[in-house]
């Protein structure tokens, strides 16, 4: 399930951020990799919400660097 | 409002309208329940040092958070009761809540739909939020260990009765962590209000320099995330680079200033003889209405 989780948020970012999803790797760091800021992390978590239909505290994504992190938080929020 | 005259209880419904309608922009966006801060921020300048708690790595609101704890600078909140006037969508007072420890924290706010998203977002075992007027404070005398003021009262079109209000409602001994957009011309009257109503001033500088960075670095993200699909004017509010309150913010004329001062202990409530003059009372009231006309962000 980690991979699909993984393979959807590759793919959000890439569409937010407007680069290739090859450019998404797990140890992608938003902000130093991937020139993310907060407000694009919140577009790609509020979509992310909708599709696995979990709910992600906001103080939840204050910790996250990576887009491994990311995944593994939507995966623990679906259990 | 009843100590104001038409103009100024027109001028505060209009900054009522003004916020309320922003959040109703905001609730249509995917960000709503993660915008806390209305303010512009203060980014941390070559050679300076950031100041307060070090936050996680991804929190989103560094500007704002640097501007809340630039003001309260070296002041302790633990164990205090801290109320905050103008307290918007809560940000400042979410941060007092996690970093600082306070017995409790109020805030105040003219706009019914800010202090809604507050009571949704905040534990209420930890924070109040109360819809009022920050010119008639609807707490009790010394009800209060500090107050926070943070960008709002250049908005309020009877100043006067603000610093009373922050006068009456810290305890002697408490602080009044204060900074907002001031035109220089005003500031020599507001230094003298409040060293009137028995506050001595610990810090008293402008830190345009570091607000207007922010607005440089942060302003055109923010207008086109809250404003890209909701056909309202943001120009101003987000102070993007070109709009006429980022000229404003960065004319000479006017200085966005902290001011924090510690209530005498010992000091007692002030007369009710007038603290302002007619001159400086239309100052004032002149660039509240200044503020609020570019604070519209035209949506009725």
């Amino acid at each position: 399930m980690s991979d699909a989780t993984f393979e959807w948020v590759r793919s959000r970012f890439a569409e937010v951020l407007e680069v290739e999803p090859a450019e998404v790797q797990p140890d992608s760091r938003f902000a130093d990799d991937l020139d993310a800021d907060s407000i694009d992390l919140i577009e790609v978590v509020n979509g992310a919400e909708k599709e696995f239909g979990v709910v992600v505290e906001e103080h939840e994504l204050y910790d996250l660097e990576t887009v491994q992190e990311l995944v593994d938080l939507l995966e623990r929020s679906r259990k | 409002m009843g100590h104001l005259d038409r103009a100024g209880q027109e001028l505060k419904q209009h900054q009522a309208a003004n916020f309320d309608q922003l959040a109703e922009t905001i609730a249509e966006t995917p960000f709503d329940r993660h915008v806390r801060f209305l303010n512009f921020g203060y980014a941390v300048l070559d050679g300076e040092a950031p100041v307060g708690p070090e936050l996680p790595r991804g929190y989103p609101n560094r500007e704002s958070a640097q501007l809340l704890f630039r003001v309260i600078g070296d002041v302790s909140l633990t164990g205090r009761r801290v109320g905050e006037y103008g307290c918007g969508r809560g940000g400042n007072l979410d941060l007092i809540t996690r970093y600082h420890q306070p017995a409790y924290v109020t805030g105040l706010d003219i706009a019914g739909k800010a202090v809604a998203f507050c009571c949704r977002t905040q534990d209420p075992s930890k924070a109040g939020f109360v819809h009022g007027d920050a010119e008639a404070v609807p707490c009790a005398d010394g009800a209060f260990d500090a107050v926070v003021s943070v960008e709002t009262s250049c908005t309020y079109p009877d100043i006067e009765s603000f610093y009373r209000e922050v006068a009456r409602t810290i305890r002697p001994g408490g602080w009044f962590l204060y900074t907002d957009l001031f035109e220089r011309r005003f500031l020599p009257a507001a230094r003298r209000v409040l060293d009137q109503l028995g506050f001595d001033l610990a810090e008293d500088c402008s830190i345009s320099a570091n607000v207007l960075a922010a607005r440089q670095a942060r302003a055109a993200r923010q207008q086109a995330a809250f404003g890209s699909s909701s056909g309202v004017e943001l120009d101003n509010f987000t102070g993007v680079v070109g709009s006429e309150l980022y000229d404003y913010l960065a004319d000479e004329s006017t200085s966005y200033q902290i001011l924090r001062g510690r209530r005498r202990p010992g000091a007692t409530q002030a007369g009710p003889s007038p603290l302002l003059d007619d001159q400086e009372r239309r100052l004032a009231r002149d660039g509240a209405a200044r503020a609020v006309r570019m604070l519209d962000i035209g949506r009725r």
